[in-house]
């Protein structure tokens, strides 16, 4: 039976990294995801996960052993990327208008054709997601990319719930209004 | 059914809610040909963000986390196994301790109320022989014991509960003890002075 995540955490506060080394294998996919599509680039999301988990650490005597780590671990990636983005926020410049850059996209394991047009829809919706205001652009991600419920959305990031609906909806119609005519045709 | 209205409820239902007015919501949508186009939008955007490609397989970053990482959590470091102290055994102990002290004082207080008055009562039966300042002496005696006692019992439970005794009984204890000190402390000095023992022995 696997252990829980309560269960490694304390091995971790006990002093075996392993526990914590388990840990990370577990949700990295899920916060890497996370950062993905919050910050539109791989590398950097990858940076940003690496960096959300070196943050979990120190703060692990803080996490309540009732409360769940995924939840927990996504506030501080969450938290992670809004000062990523807002560090380089002076230096990138992303437009939905110039379709020549080559952003960096994650690897797929589809062939080429299909590589090649997913690469395509998934660079007009993260670049379309990367230019929704902050609040907007985590309540989206949070629920359509590593798909919270509401209430965990709450939890993570101390928002009412009520709030993080209507920022998801307001979040929806700006994406919807971005990628309008743009991904008609695809 | 206004258009707000309805892209508000197609919006609850894509957050997985129920809505009781979805069917009139959908019949709306059907007759009306922008919200028919903003639905067509809205689908179109959904299905692009469930397209979209998932993170890379090979992702690995638990090697590259765990390298920046001490031997050994901070926390096992400072609180070794067996001998923690959780944040609540330090408010109990920080609790018993106010209480303690508290205590100490108010002990003080009836000390100072019993010694000085009970010899001036004397004095006060002495010179004017009256029952009711005999009485007064009695009951001084005997609350005067009594918040004694009370008192060293306090001054032993603030100790112990101090000293890692702890746990909420003895916490409780504490917050009696000292509320019976200070109600007797009062009702005596209360009682004394509507004796008038006070402008007796001015």
């Amino acid at each position: 039976m696997e252990p829980s995540d309560a269960d490694l955490v304390r091995q971790c506060l006990q002093g075996d990294n392993v526990g914590f080394d388990l840990l990370v294998k577990r949700y990295q996919k899920q916060v890497y995801g996370l950062c993905y599509r919050m910050l539109g680039d791989a590398d950097e999301a990858a940076d940003a996960a690496q960096e959300s988990f070196v943050k979990a650490y120190n703060a692990l005597a803080g996490f309540r052993l009732d409360a769940k780590f995924l939840t927990w671990m996504f506030r501080i990636a969450n938290n992670t990327c809004i000062d990523m983005s807002r560090q380089r926020k002076s230096r990138q410049t992303v437009s939905l208008d110039d379709m020549a850059g080559e952003p960096s996209v994650p690897d797929s394991p589809d062939g080429p054709e299909e590589t090649v047009l997913r690469g395509e829809s998934d660079r007009l919706v993260q670049e379309a997601v990367s230019r929704l205001p902050e609040k907007y652009r985590t309540a989206l991600v949070m629920f359509h990319f590593s798909g919270m419920s509401i209430r965990d959305i709450s939890k993570a990031i101390g928002r009412p719930e009520g709030t993080v609906k209507s920022d998801l909806h307001i979040a929806r119609e700006m994406l919807r209004q971005k990628l309008e005519g743009v991904v008609a045709d695809l | 059914m206004n258009c707000t209205k309805a892209r508000e409820i197609l919006n609850s239902l894509i957050d997985g809610e129920e809505h009781t007015r979805a069917a009139e919501a959908r019949e709306h949508t059907r007759q009306c040909a922008a919200c028919r186009e903003w639905n067509a939008g809205m689908e179109r955007t959904l299905q692009l963000m469930e397209a979209s490609p998932d993170v890379p397989p090979e992702l690995d970053v638990a090697a590259a986390v765990m390298a920046r990482l001490p031997e050994r959590h901070p926390a096992s470091v400072t609180r070794p196994e067996g001998r923690r102290f959780s944040k609540r055994v330090l408010v109990w102990v920080g609790a018993g301790w106010l209480i303690g002290v508290t205590a100490l004082i108010v002990a003080g207080f009836g000390l100072w109320n019993l010694l000085p008055e009970e010899s001036m009562a004397g004095a006060v039966v002495r010179t004017y022989g009256s029952v009711q300042t005999a009485g007064l002496l009695l009951e001084s005696v005997l609350t005067g014991s009594w918040t004694l006692i009370a008192a060293v019992r306090s001054i032993v439970t603030g100790v112990g509960a101090a000293a890692g005794g702890l746990g909420l009984l003895m916490i409780q204890l504490l917050v009696f003890d000292t509320a019976v000190l200070l109600v007797i402390t009062v009702m005596w000095r209360r009682r004394r002075a509507a004796a008038g023992v006070h402008s007796i022995l001015a």
